[in-house]
């Protein structure tokens, strides 16, 4: 009896030492990029724009697609594609018809990712952009459909030889509930 | 006999509850993991090494008295479990480069939710952390264990546990233990207590997940008195748990294998415990004190 006893005494001791909580609803956060591309036509218009249709969703590894709930965004970047020596170029980019970020500067200052985070001085947040786009990532369960456009103009050129292009990236992340 | 083999399924079918709960949270450690740089994945998995470390070498012996020679052999179900306190349950992690503040805290795998941190000057940026696998206030493990002598006044005592696969993406794995005790008392003459010297190894493996070592040399004492005995030791231990994994880089999605080799804190423990000993049938229960504090418990059957 005194052995039946201490055995159960043993067995609630090990049953009640709590590691039969898990987390409920654990959440990965899973990164998110959408880069969208506006090509700058060769030629003598010195304008450029266009508009993309973007499914964030399908930025996200395919694992945890039917898993997603409410996202953020952390950053905004710019960059020009293309040599195009003693230009420059300025623009905004919107979501949802909602500027985004506006950026200006030499087109050789933009080869590399200009970076809101990285306190670029080319770029410059725009507050009802960036709130649209953490609105739309707030609930990725519905699968958002986001409309990006960007435009502008180069100058310091006559003309403008072919192969450029201004790209805009958006990096975020997004709440996977993976059990 | 009937009551002790009825004993000794109850103590197997706890010991199954605890394996497939441990193996369950994996999967979702692989996926937190992935999303985590070298530095931010050593910070979330630290506590893990800390405290299974000091788990793994917990529950070793119950007794110093070893016959000099003659037969013996116990089988027991031993389990521990470690203490988790608000320390373990959080870390510092880096928010990406640039992003202000650069750090913020979060939960570690033994934590509750994740951090959300908003940049400084840019409201709208927003950057967070992985939530945590286990909300657990104590972290348990539990072994089956065989112990067989005497030759020498030494035994040979055997740990072995399948670790079941658990979803697709974690791999089944295994962990085993091996030691050696010698009786040290048996070359002094007579002594007032049964001492013994021992050294054990143990390794856990998850495919390539998760690679755990780890050795300990101690030095044991005990006192019978009648049914009960009191025992505890003194020893030296060292563990390093590897992790490996997969991680893709949000900018350029480049995947980078990571390796984290996580020491576990534990190096020195005093133990200190108690038993019964009923005929063939010994139940026991001790506490163990370091860096980190384990308790272990169990109920074996042998002579």
């Amino acid at each position: 009896m005194k052995a039946k006893i201490l055995l159960l005494a043993l067995a609630v001791l090990l049953t009640t030492g709590g590691w039969d909580c898990f987390n409920s609803d654990i959440g990965v956060p899973v990164d998110v990029k959408f880069t969208t591309s506006y090509a700058i036509n060769p030629g003598t218009t010195l304008t450029y724009g266009g508009t993309k249709i973007v499914y964030p969703k399908d930025s996200v590894d395919q694992d945890f697609q039917d898993k997603l709930q409410s996202g953020r965004i952390y950053d905004v970047q710019v960059r020009t594609v293309g040599t195009f020596a003693g230009a420059s170029v300025s623009g905004s980019a919107s979501v949802n018809g909602l500027p985004l970020v506006t950026y200006s500067g030499k087109w050789s200052d933009f080869q590399t990712w200009q970076s809101l985070i990285g306190k670029s001085s080319y770029i410059t947040p725009q507050t009802a952009g960036l709130n649209e786009a953490t609105r739309i990532l707030k609930d990725l369960s519905l699968n958002p459909v986001v409309t990006l456009s960007a435009g502008g103009a180069v100058s310091g050129v006559s003309s403008v030889p072919a192969g450029l292009s201004v790209e805009v990236r958006i990096l975020g992340q997004a709440d996977a509930i993976v059990n | 006999m009937r009551t002790e083999r009825q004993l000794l399924v109850s103590l197997v079918v706890v010991l199954l509850l605890l394996v497939p709960a441990g193996g369950f949270a994996q999967t979702s450690l692989e996926d937190a993991l992935n999303q985590l740089t070298g530095p931010n994945g050593q910070a979330y998995m630290q506590p893990g090494a800390d405290l299974f470390g000091a788990n793994m070498h917990s529950g070793y012996f119950h007794s110093a008295a070893i016959p000099r020679m003659g037969f013996t052999f116990e089988f027991a179900i031993v389990g521990m479990t470690a203490p988790v306190t608000d320390d373990h349950k959080t870390c510092i992690m880096s928010t990406p480069t640039g992003f202000v503040p650069a750090t913020f805290e979060n939960a570690t795998i033994f934590g509750g939710r994740g951090t959300t941190v908003q940049h400084s000057t840019i409201p709208a940026l927003s950057y967070k952390g992985p939530d945590g696998v286990f909300d657990v206030s104590m972290f348990p493990f539990g072994m089956p264990q065989v112990t067989v002598g005497s030759v020498i006044g030494t035994q040979v005592t055997v740990r072995y546990l399948p670790i079941p696969k658990a979803g697709d993406a974690i791999p089944e794995g295994s962990t085993w233990a091996v030691g050696v005790r010698h009786s040290i008392s048996q070359w002094l003459g007579v002594l007032p207590l049964d001492v013994c010297a021992s050294y054990f190894y143990n390794s856990l493996d998850a495919g390539d997940l998760l690679d755990f070592k780890g050795s300990q040399f101690g030095l044991e004492a005990s006192k019978n008195f009648s049914m009960l005995v009191v025992y505890g030791g003194l020893a030296y231990e060292s563990s390093k748990l590897k992790v490996s994994y997969t991680y893709t880089d949000p900018v350029s999605a480049a995947k980078t294998p990571v390796t984290l080799d996580l020491e576990g804190a534990n190096t020195f423990r005093a133990t200190v415990g108690a038993g019964v000993e009923l005929g063939v049938l010994k139940i026991f229960a001790n506490a163990n004190f370091g860096s980190v504090i384990t308790y272990s418990g169990g109920i074996a059957l042998g002579n």
